[in-house]
């Protein structure tokens, strides 16, 4: 337990010494750690994987670009990821995926006052680099004891048996629906808060925020990471440094990492119930 | 009228190939997307290519998730379907190829003459298709798509079936990659295709016909995506 | 306790209850017939897992006809399915924790129904008698007032029908039970009253020959 703590604290705090890009990179992985832990959470504990996070991800980073104050309404999502629950837990992930994508078509034709489209829009609130990542990483390890202490309370536990079987939850008197929502809505406000991050961090938001590569981030990072919570922020650095490091030889290197990890996942974990 | 028509024909060979794969094959072939898009890439040779690969892929992808569930079949084709991208994004380091078209007039209508080409390849598919699907050579598919495990247990070789099943129709998505593109090729060129096709398969997998109310749904589709 | 007024229930054509009528006080009984008589669909639709197609669900004295599962079993109805329905990736004790809501009680219904050696294990390695005894067991840490056992017997070996059966004599009087079975005679000095159900409905009823 120890040793993972210490980890944590190293990726967290030992990049800003290493200058301004360090700095950029270490943001993005940490962004990218928060939704990844979001994405966990609906998996691992009320188990369902969604392909779609860059949904909540993308919606609050559009709606805080253009109005701040609006960015609550982002919350919508849970009911959006409620209805396409109602496919079922197998075509659940799919469902999100294809929404994704859909969403990722129609921001291309998204204009507000004159602007948007393909070239999106600019985020309105300018905050320095330090201090974003240091709201970001306060954030990261407040996203992670939360989720971390749900887990391990008596509703963390109704979640995990509404995963297991929801006829058994009723048979019991725990209703399954108000847990998948109130789980929904957890998962939505951490993207939420990864999704504001990236808007703060790049200072503009484009229709790439709901593209393939953040619908799928979490899972490939999850993957990654071997599915344990604590190793999400690793995965995430693992990713992001790879893509960055390799881009200049291998355009969109990032795609040839998920392609990896998806047909060597698949393989390597032949009866995963869940993804 | 009649490029309508066309695109209502190929949404539905999409869509019966998507839903094929589904219902005799246990996997949501994601993987179309990108046999679309190599389809389309392969045309600025030489669009019979198209056939033979899409074969060998389909072929490929059976071979790699015979052994899977669903979902994770449906993930690996998630995998190979995005590798397959890199792979010619990375082959062609462009972000879009220029293809030239040319176009013919059918019935005073001006249409492409690849798209031309599609429609006749997707109602030569669907003629074949429904005269032997519902024909006592092929009631072995309808075996399976009814129950995967029961029909092993009574001796049907599902996988045999399986690897025709992905192979002929992953051929025949890439075949018709090569012809319903208009002339400006990239790499995510397959994935508004294959979302549609998607949608209409899972619409029509609630029909008590499942196979013929893909044309009906396809035809409404290509109806949609023309008018917006 | 426990009132059904003219209770019917259709799948597609078929008429699986024909305006059943019953009317039962605290006790323990039995409900027994041929395969497709409705037993599980008359569990089903008390419970809440089943609407009926027309009728009247009444529990100390409140309509419940149309509530969902969740609300019934708050109400104090439980069902124990033939098919064990439980949470298969916790453990013993989480799984009778979830029902109790207390771990003490949780640990002392494990030891009342002879899952006390296996409290730390994950139940999806349980066998199958040992299943069985959980789900009745997580059904009697609700507190629930009227238990309906859906072929409790099922499945069981010799050693595990006569567990089953030392647990349902400790329930007797603790709970109301309605307990189908094709067995009746395995019942005899345990139920207070026998109904048999047939064609979808109740075609006859003797009290406890014992």
């Amino acid at each position: 337990m120890a040793y993972k703590a210490i980890l944590i604290a190293l990726l967290l705090f030992i990049p800003p010494l290493f200058g301004y890009f360090a700095t950029f990179v270490a943001l993005i992985a940490v962004l990218f750690a928060i939704l990844t832990v979001s994405w966990h959470f609906m998996e691992k504990e009320a188990g369902w994987a969604s392909l779609g996070h860059s949904i909540p991800f993308g919606i609050s980073a559009y709606i805080f670009a253009l109005n701040p104050s609006l960015v609550i309404l982002s919350l919508l999502c849970s009911l959006l990821f409620l209805a396409l629950s109602l496919t079922s837990r197998v075509l659940f992930p799919f469902a999100t995926f294809i929404i994704s994508i859909a969403f990722w078509q129609i921001s291309h034709y998204f204009v507000f006052d004159g602007k948007g489209g393909e070239e999106g829009f600019s985020v309105l609130v300018s905050i320095p680099l330090e201090i974003v990542y240091t709201i970001a990483a306060l954030l990261f390890v407040f996203s992670f004891l939360f989720v971390e202490l749900l887990s391990r309370s008596n509703l963390g536990l109704q979640i995990n048996a509404t995963r297991d079987d929801e006829i058994a939850s009723k048979s019991i008197g725990i209703n399954p629906v108000h847990l998948r929502v109130f789980s929904f809505a957890v998962s939505t406000i951490l993207a939420m808060i990864s999704g504001i991050l990236y808007a703060l961090t790049f200072g503009h938001v484009s229709p790439e925020v709901f593209s393939p590569f953040y619908a799928l981030f979490p899972f490939i990072a999850s993957t990654l990471a071997l599915n344990k919570r604590w190793a999400c922020l690793v995965s995430s650095y693992v990713i992001v440094a790879l893509s960055h490091a390799l881009s200049a030889m291998i355009p969109e290197v990032h795609y040839v990492i998920y392609a990896t990890v998806l047909m060597l996942f698949a393989v390597v974990r032949k009866n995963a119930e869940n993804l | 009228m009649i490029s309508e028509l066309l695109t209502a024909f190929f949404y539905s060979v999409l869509s019966i190939s998507v839903l094929l794969c589904y219902r005799a094959g246990k996997i949501l072939n994601l993987s179309f997307a990108s046999f679309l898009t190599l389809g389309a890439y392969l045309s600025a040779f030489n669009a019979l290519l198209s056939l033979p690969t899409g074969a060998l892929a389909g072929y490929f992808l059976h071979l790699a998730t015979r052994k899977l569930n669903v979902a994770n079949s449906t993930m690996f084709s998630l995998g190979f379907a995005i590798a397959i991208e890199e792979m010619l994004r990375i082959s062609f380091r462009t972000q879009y190829l220029l293809i030239p078209m040319q176009r013919v007039v059918v019935l005073e209508e001006s249409i492409l003459e690849e798209h031309l080409l599609s429609g006749i390849i997707s109602i030569t598919f669907l003629a074949a298709f429904f005269t032997f699907f519902f024909s006592q050579r092929l009631v072995v598919l309808r075996i399976i798509e009814e129950d995967y495990e029961i029909s092993e247990i009574y001796g049907v070789r599902t996988e045999r079936i399986r690897a025709v099943v992905l192979t002929v129709t992953s051929s025949i998505v890439c075949l018709l990659g090569s012809f319903q593109h208009s002339g400006i090729v990239y790499p995510t060129i397959g994935w508004h295709f294959l979302i549609f096709a998607v949608i209409v398969a899972t619409i029509a997998n609630l029909a008590s016909k499942p196979y013929p109310a893909c044309i009906l749904f396809a035809s409404v589709v290509s109806w949609l995506t023309r008018l917006f | 306790m426990l009132r059904i007024c003219d209770l019917s229930k259709v799948y597609g054509r078929t008429i699986v209850l024909r305006g059943l009528n019953l009317d039962l006080k605290e006790g323990t009984y039995c409900l027994f017939g041929p395969n497709g008589s409705g037993k599980t669909t008359l569990l089903k639709t008390i419970a809440g897992f089943e609407k009926p197609t027309s009728g009247r669900i009444f529990f100390e004295g409140r309509e419940i006809t149309c509530y969902p599962a969740e609300k019934i079993a708050k109400m104090g109805i439980i069902m124990a399915f033939q098919i064990p329905r439980v949470f298969w990736n916790l453990s013993v004790e989480k799984n009778l924790f979830l029902a109790s809501k207390n771990k003490k009680e949780a640990r002392e219904v494990a030891n009342l129904f002879m899952l006390g050696e296996e409290i730390e294990l994950e139940v999806k390695k349980l066998s199958q008698g040992k299943l069985k005894l959980l789900q009745v067991a997580m059904a009697f840490a609700t507190k629930a007032k009227l238990l309906l056992l859906d072929e409790p017997f099922a499945g069981l070996d010799a050693e595990n029908v006569r567990a089953m059966l030392e647990i349902l004599r400790e329930l007797k009087g603790k709970r109301s039970m309605i307990i189908t079975s094709h067995r009746p005679k395995l019942l005899h000095g345990i139920a207070d009253k026998f109904f048999e159900l047939r064609g979808g409905k109740i075609a006859g009823s003797y009290e406890n020959p014992f």
